[in-house]
């Protein structure tokens, strides 16, 4: 299984890569809010939101990728020969995902974080907390959930289909968690689509003829 | 490994797009057998084996390897088979040593120094991308590495494509080196009836979507005869005989094709007063293009066991 | 040993094997408790199934012709002069046959046949063999 795993990351660099460098740009911008260097936050919260939906929609991209393109189908015809079993191969992209996610996610968090203990004003009160803990937990569902829609929409063999999904469907999720905020609903959906569309795409990955 | 057949196909229907490719396809492999499986291009060989290794699904009927359902094949047991695909794609963009190192780390056995000389003596480049390599070469690296688990069951699907004479021939020794172990079992699909038989026990014919001819190969040189017939006068236009597959008549001569030849055929034969009845030798080559010949006076007749 | 295989021979390739073998005894090629190859070896150098050969090897020594002793190997069995006179006749009564039955497709007359049969006996010295 670790083969395996290695086998995706050593094939998902880039996305790893480009997920650092976001990563790192949000917390350079988190950090001049934080320090107040410039006089209005209103450009670095634009920014720190266009990151976000940019991360979605590639997120949604690397899903659709891991099913339906070339190089994937490929190494998927040759690697079902040997002992390893489909669902093998799929957590093992799941799991790259996930890792790419924390990747993006991880750093910020700490920095957030620490940028927030740092402020004496803002120091570490129930509230606070609780919402930064919100926060972490609704974006990191809503990045794997767009992870998985794209897993989805992979298997559509329609190339308009495909990248029409993977704009709106990371749209829908997020307004989805605009419009209840982070709240218990928002997990329990979250949560619920997140599991659904994997066992159905467990089920379809198994059943596609090579 | 479980005992019973190695290789076990029980009325497979396969339909691609409407059309029927395999109509109920019955077909056994006990272990230590060497099976051939031969058909034109597009009789559904590569499609049988593909369904067989759980790559497509059947329409209808079931196929089982080493006793598992072919859809749901454990990890254990696809550790014992080797594999060999047709058109040796492999992983196109890697490089030969990550792609070695990976099927080296995911195999349940691995035989690193079988596979060192074998990669020696194909003179195999370590550093090319796949799809930099011709067919030949990458024909070489597919059954370098289906041969390196050490298989109880390998799966050649038209694995001397592309590979030259002198290649051709290092992989007929090289399968032969494997039958030495025992109990192994090797189905086999190829265009090179010379080599087919060479090495197998038994042979399947494709043809319609259906398996004309399964039966051991001495059996079947047994069972289907060329004759030549010359006739005092013109040859009889009423000589009828099931599993006459091909009859052609010129001037007082008639040649025909008989499967599942008896005794009793050859009674009915000499009931026409042949002035000469010679025997044509045939060829395993012979026997399958006669038996898969579209001819308006063939018949297909079956030849089983 | 050199075996020459006809695949597109109606004669079965294990039946060719056990022919060789006979022949190459027959004609003093292959003395008594003379090792013979293995099944490897000889699946290995024709490039054949090694059960094609097993299985002449296994006629071999139902015929009594070679005897098999486990570990060691295959070996020429000491063939008492019935049985070696009685695979020569096989052979050579084989090739007469055929050799008839083509005289009688062209229609050669009986004596004329024999005729021939002894001119060519007469070119021939023929030995008068007291050994074996």
């Amino acid at each position: 299984m670790l083969t395996l795993i290695r086998r995706e990351i050593e094939d998902n660099i880039v996305h790893f890569v480009v997920a650092a460098l976001l990563s790192a740009l949000l917390v350079f911008a988190l950090w001049l809010m934080w320090s107040e260097q410039l006089p209005n936050n209103d450009p670095l919260e634009m920014l720190t939101i266009f990151v976000l939906l940019v991360v979605l929609v590639r997120l949604c991209r690397m899903g659709q990728l891991h099913i339906c393109a070339e190089t994937s189908r490929n190494a998927l015809v040759f690697l079902c020969t040997l002992p390893v079993t489909r669902t093998q191969l799929l957590a093992a992209k799941v799991i790259t995902a996930t890792l790419v996610i924390l990747t993006f996610g991880l750093p910020p968090l700490f920095a957030l974080r620490f940028f927030a203990y740092s402020q004496p004003s803002f120091g570490p009160c129930l509230g606070f907390e609780r919402y930064v803990w919100d926060l972490t937990f609704t974006l990191f569902l809503l990045l794997v959930g767009s992870y998985c829609s794209g897993l989805l929409s992979g298997f559509n063999s329609s190339r308009t289909i495909r990248a029409f999904g993977t704009f709106v469907l990371p749209l829908v999720l997020a307004l989805l968690v605009l419009a209840k905020g982070f709240s218990l609903q928002t997990y329990l959906i979250l949560v619920l689509f997140i599991f659904a569309v994997l066992l159905h795409v467990r089920h379809r990955f198994a059943a596609i003829s090579l | 490994m479980a005992t019973g057949p190695v290789i076990s196909v029980e009325g497979l229907v396969k339909y691609f797009d409407g059309r029927c490719v395999l109509d109920g396809i019955d077909l056994h492999v006990e272990q230590g057998c060497v099976y051939g499986l031969l058909g034109r291009n597009g009789a559904g060989k590569t499609t049988m084996i593909r369904i067989l290794l759980g790559q497509d699904f059947a329409t209808r009927g079931r196929t089982r390897v080493f006793g598992t359902d072919s859809a749901h094949i454990p990890s254990k047991v696809l550790a014992h088979i080797g594999y060999v695909a047709e058109g040796h794609n492999l992983i196109q963009h890697y490089r030969v040593r990550r792609l070695v190192n990976l099927c080296r780390k995911l195999a349940g056995q691995w035989n690193d120094t079988l596979f060192d000389h074998l990669a020696k003596t194909f003179h195999l480049p370590m550093d090319c991308r796949v799809r930099e390599m011709s067919i030949g070469m990458r024909a070489q690296l597919n059954l370098a590495l289906a041969i390196a688990v050490d298989p109880e069951l390998l799966v050649l699907d038209d694995p001397t494509l592309g590979l030259d004479t002198v290649a051709r021939r290092q992989f007929l020794e090289l399968t032969v080196d494997l039958l030495q172990r025992q109990g192994r079992t090797i189905l086999f699909s190829s265009h090179i009836l010379g080599d087919v038989e060479r090495i197998a026990d038994r042979i399947g014919i494709l043809r319609g979507g259906k398996l004309i001819v399964d039966c051991p190969l001495d059996d079947l040189k047994q069972r289907v005869k060329k004759l030549r017939l010359i006739f005092a006068d013109k040859p009889p236009v009423d000589l009828h005989m099931t599993d006459i597959i091909n009859r052609q008549t010129q001037g007082r001569e008639m040649v025909i094709t008989i499967a599942n030849m008896n005794p009793q055929k050859q009674a009915i034969i000499d009931t026409f007063k042949p002035s000469s009845c010679t025997e044509i030798p045939m060829s395993l080559e012979d026997i399958f293009i006669e038996c898969t010949r579209l001819d308006g006076q063939t018949t297909p007749a079956e030849i089983e066991e | 040993m050199q075996i020459r295989i006809d695949h597109s021979s109606a004669r079965p390739v294990y039946q060719q094997i056990v022919d060789h073998i006979k022949r190459d005894i027959a004609l003093g090629r292959l003395h008594k408790d003379e090792k013979l190859p293995t099944v490897r070896e000889l699946a290995a150098q024709l490039a054949i199934n090694p059960n094609t050969i097993a299985k002449a090897y296994r006629q071999l020594e139902r015929e009594g012709i070679i005897v098999t002793k486990p570990g060691s190997g295959a070996f020429v069995a000491g063939l008492d002069r019935g049985l070696s006179m009685s695979m020569r006749k096989e052979l050579i009564c084989r090739d007469l046959e055929r050799t008839i039955i083509e005289a009688v497709h062209m229609r050669i007359e009986e004596n004329a046949l024999i005729d021939w049969f002894n001119k060519g006996v007469q070119k021939f010295k023929f030995h008068d063999r007291k050994d074996e």
